[in-house]
């Protein structure tokens, strides 16, 4: 069957589009088509044609966690959620956030005092009370069936506290 | 040629239209009391932090404070406004009014609330960018006639599932907890994702590794066994029930429920049986 040209056209751009989708998908990427490349990463991020879909892959180190503890000018402590949802997708995206935490291994330290900051600072708007924010960091370690099996139990272990305090003038 | 091009009817593409948005309203619901703080400049995620982490170039909501800053529009209601327009886009979109302008409009704003909340992004904004962008092109009304376009539609939805399962199963299989039963394990305990108590299944690993195994076997035999008719049945069966398995045991409704839609639109056992029968009918008709 003789199909016309438009339908033909489109077919090419449909294969062409599943090309790119592959190298997307796969972690190739772009970088190889030299002068184009910044054309297709624009393109792969418009059409998600540059998704990598390596969800739980290839396996399950830990989980981090957020801990934050407000201190009122009478002393007095306690500890808050940022999440302030009552369901999990958006408890998903909260985690999703403090897990940036672990991706910036070009400087990690600089990245975690930014990001622990902006995090205070989120605090420190949702309780005006507060003139201390600590910003605690948590990795829940996981043990495997064997290890459970011989008594270990998995846990939350401390990485990284961080204070935060409005000073007299106001600044944090 | 016959297998991209020859006429096909939308109902696939109907289901995936009606479904997506469905899914993408019930998600904007849940996330409307959390749009500030993951959007604002002031939200969890700060001014210049947020630019750091945000992709250059792509659309934002900062593009519309900047734009309206002069007639004293505020950044709140800039949010609200584009999250307000994406819900009645997506309502428009469910019930197939306007066509592809409005997945083209439905699209636009899901990108532009992904640039914006990039470090909140998971696999369901994920899937549904691709799936938006691929309404923008094909025929998606129930009303639409049989037509290469449709069929051609329906191909790059099929073969896009069929290259992400086999894709996603290579990256699982490369690491040893997948085989061993050791990620469903985890998984179901990780505070994140627990949802039921589930320990005592270190008992039995014998349980957690036959679930690891069948995940990877039903990813990596979809590109194959989804296509012919004898086995196609079964393989649906089994991504709808791996999908509602991490929608119940992960809590992660909406990523489940739309996995095992994509998978429903894209292979509809009937759609085959259904353009066969209206190619017959135009047949006589002529």
């Amino acid at each position: 069957m003789q199909y016309p040209l438009r339908y033909r056209v489109c077919l090419g751009l449909v294969l062409t589009h599943l090309f790119l989708m592959i190298l997307g998908a796969s972690d190739i990427g772009y970088s190889w088509s030299g002068p184009l490349a910044p054309a297709l990463d624009y393109y792969g991020s418009l059409s998600g044609a540059d998704t990598v879909y390596d969800f739980f892959a290839p396996g399950i180190d830990g989980q981090l966690r957020a801990i934050f503890k407000i201190t009122d000018h009478f002393g007095k402590s306690r500890e808050v959620n940022l999440a302030e949802s009552e369901n999990q997708e958006a408890d998903l995206r909260v985690g999703n956030i403090i897990d940036e935490f672990q991706n910036h291994e070009d400087d990690p330290i600089s990245f975690q005092r930014a990001l622990s900051s902006s995090l205070a600072g989120t605090i420190f708007g949702r309780y005006p009370e507060a003139e201390k924010v600590t910003v605690k960091l948590e990795n829940y370690i996981p043990v495997s069936m064997k290890e459970y099996r011989s008594g270990m139990r998995p846990h939350w272990d401390h990485v990284y506290e961080a204070q935060f305090a409005i000073t007299p003038s106001g600044s944090k | 040629m016959n297998f991209f091009l020859s006429p096909a009817s939308t109902k696939p593409l109907v289901w995936l239209r009606v479904s997506l948005s469905l899914v993408l309203i019930a998600q904007a619901w849940m996330l409307r009391h959390s749009v500030d703080a993951f959007f604002a400049n002031d939200g969890i995620i700060q001014g210049e932090l947020a630019e750091a982490l945000s992709s250059p170039g792509l659309p934002k909501i900062s593009w519309l404070v900047h734009a309206l800053s002069s007639f004293s529009v505020s950044e709140a209601s800039c949010i609200h406004l584009t999250c307000g327009a994406y819900f009645l886009g997506l309502i428009l979109l469910a019930f197939g009014v306007f066509g592809r302008i409005t997945a083209a409009f439905c699209w636009f704003l899901h990108w532009t609330l992904m640039s914006t909340g990039q470090t909140t992004n998971y696999g369901v904004d994920l899937y549904a960018h691709v799936f938006l962008f691929y309404l923008i092109w094909f025929p998606s009304r129930s009303r639409d006639q049989p037509s290469s376009l449709a069929r051609l539609g329906l191909r790059l939805i099929q073969i896009h599932l069929c290259i992400t399962y086999f894709l996603s199963a290579y990256d699982k299989s490369l690491g040893s907890q997948w085989w061993n039963g050791e990620l469903i394990w985890r998984a179901l305990y990780l505070p994140v994702y627990r949802q039921f108590d589930t320990l005592w299944l270190a008992n039995f690993p014998i349980l957690p590794q036959i679930a690891g195994i069948a995940a990877l076997a039903l990813e990596f035999g979809y590109c194959i066994f989804i296509w012919p008719k004898k086995t196609r049945k079964l393989w649906i069966i089994g991504i709808v029930a791996l999908h509602l398995g991490i929608a119940v045991f992960l809590g992660l409704t909406l990523f489940g429920i739309l996995m095992c839609c994509l998978t429903v639109a894209a292979f509809f056992p009937d759609a085959e049986v259904e353009i066969n029968d209206n190619l017959a009918l135009q047949a006589s008709e002529l």
